[in-house]
Parts: C-alpha cells; sequence; structure tokens
C-alpha cells in the first residue's frame, strides 16, 4: 500500500505543487491550510509523513509541530519535513527529519521523503 | 650734523700740520697728544671719527683703538701708521678700524680714508632708519589686522559683504541676548527683517518667545567654542522644516566673545530621503519572503508542466501552464509595485468622464473573473452620466483594480461556497463625491486582518506577493484627497468603499 504524506501550508499554490510531486513520485496525499484542520486531517487520513510550512498565520507552523509531539497521542511520532521561506533549524522544531528553504529542489525532497518511509 | 673728529698724535708738529688740513676739509678738530686725554675727549663730544698715531708713548695706537671699540663700537677709527709698521697696520684691521694711513701723509689717502669713515656712518644710519622704519611698519599693519578680526559691529564693506550676503543657507550673527544683529540676504529676505527691528533669533525662526532648550549659540557665549546642532524651525511660509545649524564665536581684542556667528542650513528634503531609504530597506528584507513565496509557485508550475509533457498527462500539463501564468503575472505585479514604491510619484491629473473611468477599470477584470467563473455584476449610476473629475487616470486604475483582484482572490480561497460573485457599485454621494465600492462574497477576514491590510508589508500568504499593493492603493486615493474604508465578515465577505472628491 502507498505511503500516504499531510501537506500543511497556507498557501494553495504550494499545496498543489507539492500534492502533484508527490503523487507523481507514488505516494498518497492529504491536505490541509491551517493548525486546525491539520489535527482534523492527521486523526482521520493517519499519514505517514507530514511537511510543515513554518510561516502560517497566528503561528500555526510551530504551533502544530509543538502540539503533535506533545498531544498527538498516536501519531506523536510521525516524521515531520519542515518546508518554509526561513528553514533553519527552529529550536521549537528541533526533530524535524530535514529542513528545506523555498524555492526548494523537488528532487531533494522526494529523495528526503524516500530514505525516512520509503 | 657735526664733524667732529679727533686727532691723536704725541708730535705736535703732525697735530698742526694735519689740524689745519683738516679744518680746510670742514673738520671740528680735537686734538690729544696720548691716549688717556684722547680717551677723555672721547668720552666727553663724542666724536664719530677719529684719527689716531700708532706709536705713541704711553698707551699705543692699537690699545686706544680697541678702547674706542670698547666705547662705542661704531666708531670710524683711522691709524696712521710709519713704515716699519705694516704688521701693526694689518693688526689694526683686525680691530676693525677704518682705514690706515702711512707717513708722510697724503692728502689724498687722507681724504680717501675719510670718505670712507663718511660713508660707513651713512650707511649705517640708512640701515638703522630702514629697519626701525621696516619694524615700525610691520607693527602698524599687524595691529590694523587684530583690529579688524575683533570688531564685530564694523559693517562688513566692499566685497566682504557681497559674500556674506551671498552664502547659502542663513547666516545671522547674534549678541548675547540672541537678537540677530546682521543676517544674510536670504534670512532677510525670508524672514522680512529690515535693519530697524530688534528681532531674536529664537522668536523668527520658531515663533518662541523664550530661547531655545540646548541652544548651540548659547553654549558657544559660554565655552567659546563651535557647537553644531539639528533643529525644527518654521520656513517663512509657516510650514516646518528641518535644519542643520552651526555656531561660531567672535571675539573681541580682549578676548571676551561679544558676538556668535550663526549658520543654517536646511535639510528636510535629506531627512525625507533618509526616510524614504530606510523603509526601502525594510521592504527590501521583508519582501524576501514574498518573492520566495512567488518563486516556489513558479517551480510548481514549471514541474507539473514539465512532468506533464514528459509523462504525457494533458491534465497536469494544463494545471502546470494555469499555475505559471498565475505566478508569472503576480511576479510582474510585485515587482512593479516594488518599482513604484521605490521612487516618488506625482500625479498626473486630467479630467476624465467618471462613467467611462469606472468602465474601462472593471474591463481589466472582466476576462479573469469569467475565467474563474466569479459572477461580476457592475452598477454604474446614470445620475453620473456627463460628470467628469480631475484624476490621475493610470494610477487610479492601477489603484482599483488592485482591490478588484484581491476580491477575485478572495471569491478563489473560500472554499464554503459554491457559487461566488463580486460587485462593482459607483454611485455619487451628494454634490461633491463619488464612491467606487467592491464587493465580493469571498473568504473575508478577521478583524485583525483588516486592522493590517493598509500596512507597508503585511500579506497574508506568500504566493500573493509582498503586500505593497494595498499600501500603494491607498496612497493613491489619497493623493486624489480620498479616503478608503474596508468592511469584512470571516466567511460571508468584504466589500471595499473608495470615496472621491469630485471638486
Amino acid at each position: 500500500m502507498a505511503k500516504k504524506i499531510l501537506v500543511i501550508d497556507d498557501d494553495p499554490v504550494v499545496v498543489k505543487y507539492l500534492v502533484a510531486l508527490f503523487k507523481n513520485s507514488g505516494y498518497d496525499t492529504c491536505e490541509a491550510y491551517d493548525g486546525v484542520e491539520a489535527f482534523d486531517v492527521l486523526e482521520r487520513d493517519r499519514p505517514d509523513l507530514i511537511t510543515l510550512d513554518l510561516e502560517m498565520p497566528e503561528q500555526w507552523g510551530t504551533r502544530f509541530y509543538r502540539k503533535l509531539r506533545k498531544h498527538g497521542g498516536a501519531m506523536k511520532d510521525t516524521p515531520v519535513l519542515i518546508i518554509s521561506a526561513m528553514a533553519s533549524r527552529h529550536l521549537s522544531v528541533r526533530d524535524a527529519v530535514g529542513y528545506f528553504a523555498k524555492p526548494f529542489e523537488p528532487e531533494k525532497v522526494v529523495e528526503t521523503v524516500r530514505n525516512t518511509i520509503g | 650734523m657735526t664733524r667732529k673728529l679727533l686727532l691723536v698724535d704725541d708730535e705736535e708738529g703732525i697735530r698742526t700740520v694735519l689740524g689745519i688740513s683738516l679744518a680746510d676739509l670742514g673738520y671740528d678738530v680735537l686734538t690729544a697728544d696720548n691716549a688717556e686725554t684722547a680717551m677723555r675727549i672721547f668720552r666727553e663730544a663724542a666724536p664719530p671719527i677719529v684719527l689716531t698715531d700708532i706709536k705713541m708713548p704711553g698707551m699705543d695706537g692699537i690699545d686706544l683703538l680697541r678702547k674706542l671699540k670698547e666705547e662705542n663700537p661704531d666708531t670710524e677709527v683711522i691709524l696712521i701708521t710709519g713704515h716699519g709698521d705694516m704688521d701693526l697696520a694689518i693688526r689694526s684691521l683686525k680691530y676693525e678700524a677704518t682705514d690706515f694711513i702711512t707717513k708722510p701723509i697724503d692728502d689724498r689717502e687722507l681724504e680717501h680714508a675719510l670718505d670712507k669713515a663718511n660713508e660707513r656712518i651713512l650707511l649705517r644710519r640708512q640701515w638703522r632708519d630702514y629697519t626701525e622704519n621696516l619694524e615700525d611698519l610691520v607693527k602698524r599693519k599687524s595691529d590694523r589686522l587684530a583690529d579688524m578680526e575683533h570688531v564685530p559691529e564694523r559693517p562688513v564693506n566692499g566685497r566682504f559683504r557681497h559674500l556674506f550676503d551671498e552664502m547659502p543657507g542663513y547666516v545671522m550673527v547674534l549678541d548675547p541676548g540672541f537678537k540677530i544683529t546682521v543676517a544674510n540676504r536670504a534670512m532677510k529676505e525670508d524672514y522680512r527683517l529690515d535693519g530697524a527691528t530688534d528681532a531674536c533669533c529664537h522668536q523668527v525662526l520658531k515663533g518662541s518667545d523664550e530661547p531655545c532648550l540646548d541652544c548651540p549659540a548659547a553654549h558657544t557665549f559660554e565655552d567659546g567654542v563651535s557647537h553644531s546642532s539639528e533643529m525644527d524651525y518654521l520656513h517663512k511660509d509657516g510650514q516646518s522644516c528641518h535644519g542643520f545649524v552651526w555656531t561660531t564665536p567672535l571675539r573681541e581684542p580682549s578676548g571676551s566673545i561679544a558676538r556668535v556667528m550663526v549658520i543654517m542650513t536646511d535639510v528636510s528634503t535629506i531627512l525625507d530621503l533618509k526616510d524614504h531609504l530606510a523603509s526601502l530597506g525594510l521592504m527590501v528584507g521583508s519582501v524576501s519572503h514574498g518573492i520566495k513565496g512567488l518563486l516556489t509557485g513558479l517551480d510548481g508550475g514549471v514541474y507539473m508542466l514539465d512532468y506533464g509533457v514528459s509523462m504525457d498527462d494533458p491534465g497536469q500539463v494544463m494545471e502546470g501552464l494555469k499555475t505559471v501564468k498565475l505566478m508569472s503575472d503576480r511576479i510582474k505585479h510585485m515587482v512593479l509595485d516594488i518599482l513604484y514604491y521605490a521612487r516618488e510619484s506625482q500625479l498626473d491629473r486630467k479630467p476624465v468622464d467618471i462613467r467611462t473611468f469606472a468602465g474601462e477599470t472593471v474591463d481589466v477584470i472582466t476576462p479573469k473573473a469569467r475565467e474563474e467563473q466569479i459572477e461580476l455584476n457592475r452598477e454604474i449610476d446614470a445620475a453620473l452620466a456627463g460628470r467628469t473629475m480631475a484624476i490621475d487616470a493610470d494610477q487610479l486604475r492601477a489603484a482599483i483594480v488592485n482591490i478588484l483582484e484581491n476580491a477575485v482572490d478572495a471569491c478563489l480561497e473560500d472554499r464554503g461556497k459554491t457559487a461566488h460573485r463580486i460587485d462593482y457599485r459607483i454611485y455619487p454621494e451628494g454634490d461633491d463625491a463619488v464612491c467606487f465600492e467592491i464587493a465580493d462574497n469571498g473568504i473575508g477576514m478577521t478583524e485583525d486582518t483588516k486592522q493590517h491590510i493598509f500596512n507597508l508589508f503585511y500579506s497574508s500568504k506568500a504566493s500573493r506577493g509582498a503586500g505593497i499593493g494595498l499600501f500603494i492603493t491607498k496612497k493613491i486615493v489619497s493623493q486624489h484627497g480620498g479616503r478608503i474604508d474596508v468592511f469584512s465578515t470571516p466567511g460571508r465577505g468584504t466589500r471595499f468603499r473608495i470615496r472621491l472628491p469630485l471638486s
């Protein structure tokens, strides 16, 4: 069964891009445009990996990450890939499996995903 | 002028004969038969010339020579020598004898020696006169120069007045009470100062009866050193301007500071430029976030296009192409906005027919709305028929189109409704204003967002650009004397209303 990736970004153009990228690479996808929606989708679709944008309104980038790790229940250890305009190693997201600054190189993103979930 | 001469010889015969010759030559001759007597007479009468025999009993001529020179180094001493006295003669020259003549005395030789003595006396006097004169001249000139530097109230005459008057900026001279005692032409003309008024600097430049708190001129009066400062001051038209001020002390000959000169340059434009550059710098920093978003979007479009073509997937090709067009359009907007923001823009107002202008403006967005299946309603009030307004059509159109585009985006982002529409209404308000209203039923915005949308670098989504658009829109509306209001409900929609005066 194909692995599933949850794409979280408030920018629909970027979501469209990542969804196409992952689908073309043989993954299933689901998407969310803010932190609240992200938890719903997380619960419902149980993805194997999450890509997360940090620059979202109301700090939903870092907020989502912290909440995931603390209160994520069964999903709390899901690997997270940061794809963000400023993708430096934020202290608050220090366990992410990768950091990609926008604009990113699609092959590198796919490679990291493959190395993480296969 | 005395022609006194002292003749010293132990032989009476010589004294008599020489005495007569010398008297013939016009000299007032004093005689002595030995050196001691000679010194006594010399001290009393101070003859400028002494004629003496070398060989005498007692003190000889050489010793007398030395003694005479000790008394008065300027004395001209001529020595009379005998044949075997050449050595002595030469020694006499060493002791600065004027000349020596040999016995038997030749009249011509005598005259020659005397001429030499007189010439030396004359030269010495001229030289003395000359140097004394020179010292005196230098002293007088120095004193005069010092005087010129020190007296501040001396009217600045001739070409210095011209220079002073033509100096750029404002130049004035203040007394310790800050009264303006002298002012350059620019200052006199701009502030309508005439010689009669006793205006104070702070009254003229600040409209205040009190001196400024940190007045640099006051500091200079206290410590005698130049000071500088920045200050706001009143322009001749009453506007507030910003200037740099330098002060310099003007001293009396005694050294005390009677006056202070103040030089001021207006730097209001430099301050404006500084502000503009600072905000440009700010903008570049925050624009980078928006630019990265736009570039990522463009990458996405190209990726899909590329993949779609190589995998023969027309669906992805279409998606890719659509995204590329959208993103490159947004990039274009952003670049134009940045360029617009970076330069100072003036309005070029011309009268336009209101209804024509309104129609042309909404026409810009019509194809896009149709493509996105957004219903676009236009209502241009018939009461505006034939009415015109003086506007910069290009800039105002860009401002309104920006709002229309935002409305389209708001509809696209809203996934809560299936049917979207934009209402474009233009109507008069009273006799003197016209309103442009753009309402959409898109995603709407929160109260928090609404407060920030006109801020310079606010942007809701990175791929929507830098967020300068609404800032510029508001600026253009303001420049036309208008105002812009926003009403919005999250999930329901947003309404922008631009009100423009018609005068």
